[in-house]
């Protein structure tokens, strides 16, 4: 579940140069947590920047990073970074992004529980304002772990 | 009948969209449909009748012959709407 895989030292609320600073950024936590080999993070990069890579944009400024696991995701775990001025996904004005949901995932099935719980917060059009426009990591956690 | 989604890692955002895909037939009450999703990598043309891609995908899918192209992989009404759209096309029986 999320709320086993969220905790309040991987969301963060930051101001941001660039779409590549904003991916580092969202993934920093999970590589201090070993989560994650950098080179995850370069390939997340590498993948949003091929041709159709701004798929990970789910619409209304949420952006859903994640890379295969062999590019070097050691656990299944979760980040967020919700950025005070929105970046461009790609440098793509069709992808304004406002909030980073880092995926790591070891395997093929260990995450699927919590993107379940994800995916039904992110339907849900208040939770998902709620989520963007929230300037407080406490407030931003509540609202991906709340029942 | 089978709809599949698809994205490129075959991890996170293809399965969101099976989910909402599920979460759409569920509320219009359509029956018989399995839906799963993959990576663009290994499904092929014959993996499912349906395919769901989110717009960024759409020139990796010309070798598909149903494919739906999303806005958003997370508008429950965009998909509300396309996920029924496709059932009537296809002739899938609905509840309602």
């Amino acid at each position: 579940m999320l709320k086993e895989e969220l905790t309040l030292d991987r969301v963060l609320v930051d101001v941001v140069a660039s779409w590549q600073e904003a991916i580092r950024r969202a993934g920093q936590p999970l590589f201090e947590a070993e989560a994650i080999r950098e080179s995850y993070i370069d390939q997340v990069i590498a993948n949003i920047q091929e041709p159709g890579g701004t798929y990970m944009d789910l619409g209304f400024g949420i952006t859903l990073a994640h890379a295969r696991p062999e590019a070097g995701a050691l656990k299944t775990a979760f980040s967020v970074l919700t950025l005070r001025d929105p970046v461009n996904l790609n440098d793509d004005e069709a992808h304004p992004v406002r909030t980073v949901i880092f995926l790591a995932a070891a395997d093929d099935s260990a995450h699927q529980e919590a993107l379940r719980d994800l995916a039904t917060i992110l339907r849900d059009g208040n939770k998902r304002d709620g989520l963007t426009h929230a300037n407080d990591p406490h407030e931003i956690l509540k609202l991906l772990t709340a029942n | 009948m089978k709809f599949m989604a698809m994205c490129s890692s075959g991890l996170g955002s293809s399965f969101m969209v099976e989910m909402n895909i599920q979460a759409a037939l569920d509320k219009i009450g359509a029956k018989d449909v399995e839906v799963d999703h993959a990576d663009l990598g290994s499904a092929g043309p014959t993996d499912a009748d349906v395919f769901f891609v989110g717009k960024d995908l759409e020139n990796s899918v010309s070798g598909f012959d149903d494919v739906v192209i999303l806005d958003s992989i997370i508008d429950q009404d965009e998909l509300d709407l396309k996920v029924k759209e496709t059932c009537l096309r296809l002739g899938i029986p609905l509840s309602d």
